[in-house]
């Protein structure tokens, strides 16, 4: 019999099924651009606007230059002033503002005597990610604050001169790769990640779990098709499907969240067929693990959805993970395509710089691959 | 005679500890309708499975039309048709894209395609429906359309792995239809089935019980071989009562209702029953009963198959 590769049939045929369940069909292009919309807009982690309540009790020239200070930026509002301690802590109990500043009565006298003057500070703690923030600007000010007060007091006394022998620190601030620190820049790239992963890993383990659950994978089996022509012939279609969510996904940061493609398309288009390749290769692994599509399609939750989002970098940095989940988190296709989609969108990165990243997916992709050839030969066992 | 398609040499196959197929050995010849019979989990599945390549035997060997099943896959696979219990169709497929992709994976030509595919419609019945879905089919079309897909390459060697289950009889009858014409063009068919009326349907059997095969030949010589005792069929107007008086006549192995007649299976050979025939007539006329007919009459493959389980199950025990 003469030997030509089966893989068109397959091909042929996947396509064919695709397209008879429009529904699905629908519902994988559109999940992804819905995703994206509500995510791009809702997700912001810019902190602005944080509550502030004041009890100031000294209410001197002093102690409003030190308000003004904290207040320059946008990132504190004063909602209202305090006349008391316990009005400041009950706006904390009930929430409606997030910091208390208490100043003492002696906070003049003691600026002016050169004395360390103390200020209060109470923050709300529940959201330790506002509270934490809230404590570094407030720091910050009022660092500024306390250096102003030095020049003028050795001004004062005549030796500003001394001023050119403290070695202050000047900052020349430059922020590279996103000048106006949108949240939008950062969130999208790593949306468009997390998404396609997701997707991607439940598309195939439905398809290749269906053809366990009706028997049609023993019929493969039995015929000449090899594994590798099988595994290739279910891939494709979707790798297909996973290049037109790509597309859409960009066109839309682009287009609505105004996120700079600064990048080879090129390399964006070799490195996502890397990443679609590794992830639709681990849907094929869970399906021929569970044969079973209520299984596949929860394993596909739980092992793409959870690692994608939280360690994948795409929200929480994975340096300040602790070291089990780190480790764990360099199987995480995601993590790697996070880094090369920033890189690509953000930073105009080449192949030479996100090498590192592009050698894990192919390594990733092969031995993924491998599982799935072992396992298929094996799995009627 | 060429040697035989299908030869298995001591196959056995284990999970663990479970034994589910043990050191059998048998051969099915060319053209032949071969049953291989046995109640569920005897281990029909697995031993099909084994000689289409699904799985390794554990030990021992088989050939496939003179191909190894370990050593040369491809060229089993290439040989054989394989229809498994389930219906392995694409229901989202139409019956005719359904017969392209077996033919396409199969390697069947283009120029062949056309002509195999309109064979296949008119052997299965189903021209003039190539666009229907699957899905639409009932079970018996979709079990025939399935044995079409399954022979698109004209294979050698058929395995049929309890094609009949879940299907009503007239399905059945016409399923058998296609088996015995698909055997007469000269196509080995390897048919596993519990059904006791199909196994008479069949040149040769393999009766397979906890993985060892227990009986086999033709219906004819299981029968002549492996009934011990003669069963005498009793018809009488009170059969409860009539069973509990024939019970303990001598000579009697085993009593049982069969309808609303009576089966009593005696040790004595079939010659020589006339001994306990005259000795149930007797407790039977004594106890005011009246016989209708009582007569020796040829066993059955299911009571052969019972009687051999039950041997089989008290060898077991001993």
């Amino acid at each position: 019999m003469k030997k030509h590769s089966l893989l068109a049939p397959i091909i042929k045929k996947e396509f064919i099924q695709i397209i008879r369940d429009p529904i699905s069909l629908a519902a994988v292009i559109m999940i992804p651009i819905i995703q994206l919309l509500l995510f791009g807009y809702a997700v912001s982690f810019d902190i602005k606007h944080i509550p502030m309540g004041i009890f100031d009790q000294s209410q001197t020239r002093e102690s409003r230059q030190l308000i003004r200070a904290v207040t320059a930026s946008s990132y504190f509002v004063i909602k209202g002033d305090a006349h008391s301690r316990a009005e400041v802590t009950d706006s904390l109990e009930k929430g409606n503002i997030k910091i208390g500043v208490i100043i003492p009565p002696d906070f003049a006298d003691a600026v002016n005597a050169g004395k360390t003057a103390n200020v209060q500070l109470l923050i709300d703690g529940t959201d330790a990610n506002v509270g934490g923030v809230a404590l570094g600007y407030f720091i910050a000010a009022a660092q500024g604050y306390s250096l102003d007060i030095t020049k003028r007091i050795l001004n004062e006394q005549g030796a500003s001169g001394l001023l050119k022998n403290f070695p202050l620190l000047s900052q020349r601030l430059r922020i590279w790769y996103n000048q106006a620190l949108r949240t939008e820049n950062f969130i999208v790239p790593g949306l468009i990640a997390t998404i396609l992963m997701i997707l991607g890993v439940l598309m195939t383990s439905q398809s290749v779990a269906r053809e366990y659950e009706r028997g049609t994978m023993e019929q493969l089996i039995v015929s000449p098709v090899k594994v590798y022509e099988l595994i290739i012939g279910k891939l494709v279609p979707y790798i297909v499907i996973g290049f037109i969510q790509v597309t859409l996904v960009t066109l839309i940061a682009i287009s609505v969240f105004h996120v700079p493609l600064r990048g080879s398309l090129l390399l964006l288009t070799f490195t996502t067929f890397l990443f679609l390749v590794s992830a639709m290769g681990i849907g094929f692994l869970f399906s021929a693990v569970t044969k079973s599509q209520q299984v596949a399609m929860q394993m596909s939750f739980v092992g793409t959805m959870l690692p994608s989002l939280l360690l994948s970098g795409f929200i929480y940095p994975i340096s300040s993970m602790p070291l089990a989940l780190r480790v764990f988190s360099y199987v995480v296709p995601a993590k790697y395509f996070l880094v090369i989609l920033r890189g690509i969108f953000l930073k105009d990165l080449g192949i030479s710089v996100l090498l590192n990243q592009i050698l894990i997916m192919v390594l990733i992709s092969c031995i993924v691959l491998t599982l799935c050839i072992i396992k298929t030969k094996k799995s009627l066992d | 005679m060429t040697e035989p398609t299908v030869q298995a040499v001591n196959l056995r196959k284990t999970f663990g500890d479970f034994v589910a197929v043990d050191n059998i050995t048998f051969s099915v010849e060319k053209g032949e309708v071969f049953g291989f019979l046995g109640p569920n989990g005897a281990g029909k599945t697995t031993t099909v499975k084994m000689l289409c390549g699904l799985l390794m035997p554990s030990s021992g060997s088989a050939k496939i039309a003179g191909f190894d099943v370990a050593a040369q896959p491809d060229d089993v696979k290439n040989s054989i048709g394989y229809m498994s219990q389930k219906f392995s169709l694409y229901s989202d497929l139409s019956v005719s894209e359904n017969i392209e992709f077996f033919a396409n994976i199969y390697g069947v030509d283009n120029t062949m395609l056309k002509a195999r595919k309109k064979d296949i419609l008119g052997l299965v019945g189903l021209e003039g429906r190539e666009h229907t879905m699957t899905s639409s089919l009932s079970a018996g079309w979709k079990q025939r359309l399935a044995l079409g897909c399954s022979i698109i390459h004209e294979p050698r060697i058929l395995f049929l792995d309890e094609p009949t289950a879940g299907v009503d009889p007239d399905s059945r009858r016409m399923f058998w239809d296609l088996i015995y014409s698909l055997a007469q063009k000269g196509m080995t068919m390897f048919v596993t089935t519990h059904y006791m009326d199909e196994a008479e349907n069949c040149k040769r059997l393999g009766f397979i019980y906890n993985g060892k095969i227990i009986a086999s030949g033709t219906p004819l010589e299981i029968k002549r071989t492996k009934m011990r005792g003669t069963i005498i069929e009793i018809d009488t107007d009170s059969p409860s009562e009539a069973l509990r008086l024939i019970k303990p006549v001598e000579t009697m192995k085993e009593v049982s209702f069969f309808g609303r007649l009576i089966h009593a299976v005696t040790d004595t050979p079939a010659g020589e029953t006339e001994q306990p025939i005259k000795a149930i007539h007797g407790v039977l006329d004594r106890n005011g009963i009246k016989v209708n007919r009582i007569s020796t009459i040829p066993p059955s493959l299911e009571d052969i198959f019972i009687s051999l389980i039950e041997q089989e199950d008290s060898h077991e025990k001993a």
